[in-house]
């Protein structure tokens, strides 16, 4: 079955884990963070967080937590758990070196 | 490795997956507001707010799905809905359901039941530390195919010092013990045996201990171990009796310990053991079985090479010992106490195996049938994305629930047939240390065949079902004009298998119903009704001198002919038709060359013929005169004299048996041939009957048995003859108090019944299998083709021409299957062929009797359909449409 997404997977695992590791967000409040600081060029289809989001929580890497929002409704907030903080450093990392790497042969081609 | 922190959170959201699938709902209808107020927030209009939301989130359902399979429960999940499913498919359609499951449930009853006793008796009867290593010594002679495992006490102790192959090496003994406490002596069954005997078995004792170095020494006072069933029947099993002391065979022992159940070496009573010493009988032991633990790593061959020097030094020191030419190697435990009826066992394992198909067969077939009207339902699963895999697996569950339900019935009732078969068990035919019982590894063995047979029912249908002809089936509104040829032809080949098969399980039973008529309309020579017999084992330390035994079978004859209800009483050594005597060569003076093959030697008084009505056809029988004198004289039977004495007179002949002497230390071991009687069975019933000659029962004194001739019903005169021979001596106990009927049963018509009787059930229960699976069959075809015979019969086909459509169609497989049956009856025969007497494996008249038995009955399951298919009403049928 086709994935209802473009990006790969282990890059929106990457964008979820940094877009929490400052504070507790929502699932909508998520992907808005990623369309306002890609600056609109990462179009991800919204729904398609929610199986990252779970398969996350799965592995431990992030852990959920119902609170009240601003406007008084009840939504389920992430946040990282340590094991999430080390996975994103060094998936982090994984990606520098990779797009360094690609920007490196792109650019001397 | 999962973290634990991963192990928690799986586990939390299995306990809570409803709930956290409530929450995803929340989660997601959460998000779509937020995006619904941001967009009204950014100018548009409700509705269109809602559609953007909907349209930027993508499919929620999809979404919903591929979140909860993070979840990583589906399989469990799924098998959990297929499981519910399955049930509630069950209950829907109780008639089927019943139906499958009983056939199945008889099969692995059946096959629960067969394995228990294959288990306890066949793969794990002895409960022995490392029973492989356990080796039996055997010596025969290469030109018979007798060989020996005993050995005498010097024999033994030669054997057991100089070998260097056992670790361990035993003498063991199945002896009378006489057990005096309080009023009647009781025989026990003892085992003399050597003091390492529960070391070496490498079995510790129940309660107490086993013989130690202590008691080995001289000195020391006799012990005596005590056997479980004996302990529980005479004791109650009080714990209190270690430490007592008993009287055996005069001499005081102390009981040191009780063996645990199935401890039951030579099946004893009562161990007596002791330290054996060259030149000495203790406890009247000629004779021992000799056991060793092999040492590890010894080969046969080595064994033999090993053990050759020793016997030959015992072949050169007592020459009569062996025979002439010998060998000498091992034989292993379990072929040593083989169970007589391991064959009989593995060959009704093989036909509840078959039961087991054919269930498996008619199942299979039920499930067909089903699928048939099942087949939009899985068609409408099929085009809502259900993909092959899925459905398989949705439809072998349900063949596994079935399967399941099967086994917990089918164990259940085990636990009863097992109680059935082991009633019918012929006495003494199961090693003693055999516990027979449905315990886990049986059921174990039930569960695994209740999965296989899920596969092999379930698979073929499943397959069949999920096979996607998505458009047809959903188009075909059920109404099915030539719908189902294939599935026809299926389910035709599963009843062509089941018919094959209970043929062969119905000649199979057929052959061993004529093996036992044949066998119990033996005709015995003898009389078989109001006869009593009676051992009397008379001690050998109390009564070794011949002399004392003559005279107390003199007295003991005397009062029972005095008895009122007695009509004649007999001494012998053995009873027809059982025997247990001497069997040895006779010399006849004059032959060209010795007949080194055995002659049945009887010792009987005056009336043992009249007693048990075989005929004297010339001479005369033995006068008390003669018996008292203890004459040379001889009665030989019909086959002695056909052997031996072809042409000319028997009478007057005089034959010698050497053995007499050299056992025995007879001075004159010729005798003259007095009388000739017609021969009766004297090997059981099922051999040929051997060259016999009757002697007075003075010239050895060993026989006894008392056969006594009543005039009523024998059992009933027990008691009194029994305590003739506590009147002569109070210490003496008596054993096998038998009317000769019960013996004939359990020794010989038993053992042939057993097998007659759990066949016939197996073959019945196939059968009924086999011609319901024909009239399913028949019946849903004939059901599916109602619109063509309506057709038919509209076009002006009349009540016969159906009827021969439909017989003509169930012909399409039980032709084959009896074609088949007839060829697998044959080959399968010749397994029987070893438990059949008196009739040939392929008997013309049972093949033909059971193919004409199954014609018959394949067609009336057939006729009840096809009378169905005649009262079809064109009109109806045609409207149908």
């Amino acid at each position: 079955m086709a994935k209802p997404n473009d990006l790969v997977q282990g890059t929106l695992d990457l964008l979820i884990l940094k877009t929490i590791s400052l504070e507790p967000k929502h699932g909508w409040a998520i992907a808005k963070r990623i369309q306002q600081i890609s600056g609109e060029v990462l179009q991800v289809q919204q729904g398609s967080l929610y199986p990252a989001l779970h398969r996350l929580e799965q592995k431990a890497w992030i852990k959920a937590k119902w609170k009240e929002t601003e406007t008084g409704r009840q939504a389920k907030f992430y946040s990282l758990t340590a094991a999430g903080r080390a996975q994103l450093e060094k998936e982090a990392a994984n990606w520098g070196r990779l797009s360094a790497a690609i920007n490196l042969v792109v650019e001397t081609t | 490795m999962m973290s634990a922190r991963r192990m928690w959170v799986r586990l939390q959201t299995l306990c809570h997956r409803n709930r956290s699938a409530e929450r995803l709902d929340d989660e997601i209808q959460f998000h779509l507001d937020q995006q619904i107020a941001e967009n009204i927030a950014a100018g548009m209009s409700p509705t269109e707010a809602r559609y953007a939301a909907r349209r930027t989130f993508g499919n929620p359902t999809i979404l919903k799905e591929q979140t909860r399979s993070t979840w990583g429960w589906t399989r469990l999940e799924q098998f959990g809905q297929d499981f519910r499913y399955g049930l509630r498919v069950l209950r829907k359609s109780p008639g089927f359901s019943a139906l499958a499951i009983l056939s199945l449930a008889l099969g692995i009853m059946a096959a629960t039941a067969m394995y228990s006793v294959i288990y306890g008796v066949v793969l794990n009867p002895f409960p022995y530390r490392d029973v492989d290593s356990l080796m039996s010594v055997k010596v025969w002679s290469p030109d018979s195919s007798r060989y020996r495992l005993s050995y005498t006490v010097d024999q033994f102790l030669e054997i057991a010092e100089r070998n260097a192959i056992f670790e361990g090496t035993i003498a063991s003994t199945i002896s009378d013990v006489v057990w005096r406490s309080g009023r009647e002596p009781q025989r026990l069954r003892g085992n003399v045996c050597t003091m390492n005997t529960f070391a070496v078995m490498g079995v510790p004792p129940l309660i107490g201990r086993t013989p130690t170095e202590a008691d080995a020494s001289p000195g020391a006072p006799a012990v005596a171990v005590l056997g479980y069933k004996f302990w529980t029947r005479q004791f109650g099993g009080d714990t209190g009796v270690v430490g007592s002391s008993m009287l055996l065979n005069d001499t005081v022992r102390t009981v040191i310990g009780v063996m645990p159940p199935r401890f039951m070496w030579r099946g004893a009573d009562v161990y007596l053991p002791i330290v054996f010493h060259r030149g000495e009988f203790l406890e009247g032991v000629h004779y021992v079985h000799l056991l060793g633990r092999l040492k590890p790593g010894v080969t046969e061959t080595q064994a033999e090479s090993d053990l050759r020097p020793i016997m030959a030094d015992l072949k050169q020191r007592e020459p009569a010992a062996f025979p002439e030419k010998w060998r000498v190697g091992l034989l292993s435990f379990r072929e040593t106490f083989r169970s007589d009826i391991c064959e009989v066992l593995w060959i009704l394992f093989g036909a509840v195996g078959m039961l087991l198909l054919i269930a498996c067969a008619n199942v299979s077939n039920l499930l067909l049938t089903r699928a048939a009207s099942r087949q939009r339902e899985i068609a409408v699963r099929a085009s809502l994305g259900a993909t092959r895999g899925r459905l398989l697996r949705q439809l072998l569950t349900e063949s596994a629930l079935l399967s399941t339900l099967a086994a917990l019935i089918g164990a259940a009732l085990a636990f009863g047939a097992l109680r059935v078969i082991l009633a019918m068990v012929p006495p003494e035919s199961i090693p003693d240390e055999a516990h027979v019982a449905v315990n886990r590894p049986v059921l174990l063995f039930t569960f695994g065949v209740s999965f296989v047979t899920a596969l092999l029912f379930g698979l073929a249908p499943a397959l069949h079902a999920s096979r996607g002809q998505l458009v047809t089936a959903l188009k075909e509104s059920g109404r099915g004009i030539g719908a189902g040829f294939r599935r026809v032809s299926a389910s035709g080949g599963l009843v062509v298998l089941e018919v094959a098969m209970s043929l062969v399980l119905v000649v199979g039973a057929t052959l061993m119903i004529r093996t036992v008529m044949a066998i119990e309309n033996e005709n015995l020579g003898i009389r078989t009704d109001r006869l009593l017999t009676i051992r009397v084992p008379l001690s050998s330390q109390r009564y070794a001198d011949p002399s004392r035994r003559i005279s107390f079978f003199e007295e003991l004859l005397r009062r029972a002919e005095l008895l009122p209800g007695v009509e004649a009483a007999a001494i012998n050594t053995g009873i027809h038709p059982f025997f247990g005597g001497m069997e040895t060569p006779v010399e006849m003076p004059g032959a060209a060359q010795m007949d080194t093959r055995p002659v049945l030697i009887h010792e009987v008084s005056r009336d043992y013929t009249k007693v048990l009505g075989i005929t004297l056809i010339k001479g005369r029988l033995f006068s008390d005169s003669e018996i008292a004198a203890r004459s040379r004289l001889a009665i030989a039977n019909q086959s002695f004299v056909r052997r031996y004495l072809p042409e000319g007179e028997p009478l007057g002949r005089i034959v010698r048996v050497p053995r007499l002497s050299s056992e025995f230390h007879l001075a004159d071991n010729a005798f003259q041939i007095v009388g000739v009687v017609k021969d009766a069975m004297n090997r059981g019933l099922t051999r040929e009957i051997a060259p016999e000659l009757y002697f007075p029962y003075t010239i050895t004194g060993s026989g006894d048995f008392l056969v006594v001739l009543t005039n009523t019903d024998p059992a009933g005169w027990a008691k009194t003859v029994a305590e003739q021979v506590y009147a002569i001596d109070p210490n003496q106990p008596v054993t096998d108090v038998r009317t000769m009927r019960s013996r004939l049963n359990d020794w010989e018509y038993s053992g042939p019944r057993f097998s007659v009787v759990l066949l016939a059930i197996f073959a019945s229960l196939g059968l009924t299998l086999a011609v319901v699976g024909v009239y399913g069959v028949v019946s849903n075809a004939v059901a599916q083709r109602t619109h063509e015979i309506g057709v038919r019969k509209a076009l002006g086909a009349d009540s016969r021409d159906v009827l021969r459509l439909v017989f003509r169609f169930g012909a399409r497989f039980i032709l084959p299957g009896i074609g088949i049956g007839v060829a697998a009856s044959l080959g399968a025969a010749r397994i029987l062929g070893s438990q059949l007497w008196g009739v040939s494996p392929h008997d013309p008249a049972a093949l033909v009797s059971v193919v004409v038995m199954l014609l018959t009955v394949g067609f009336l399951a057939c006729w009840v359909p096809a009378r169905r298919a005649t009262r079809v009403d064109p009109v109806v049928a045609l409207r149908y449409e």
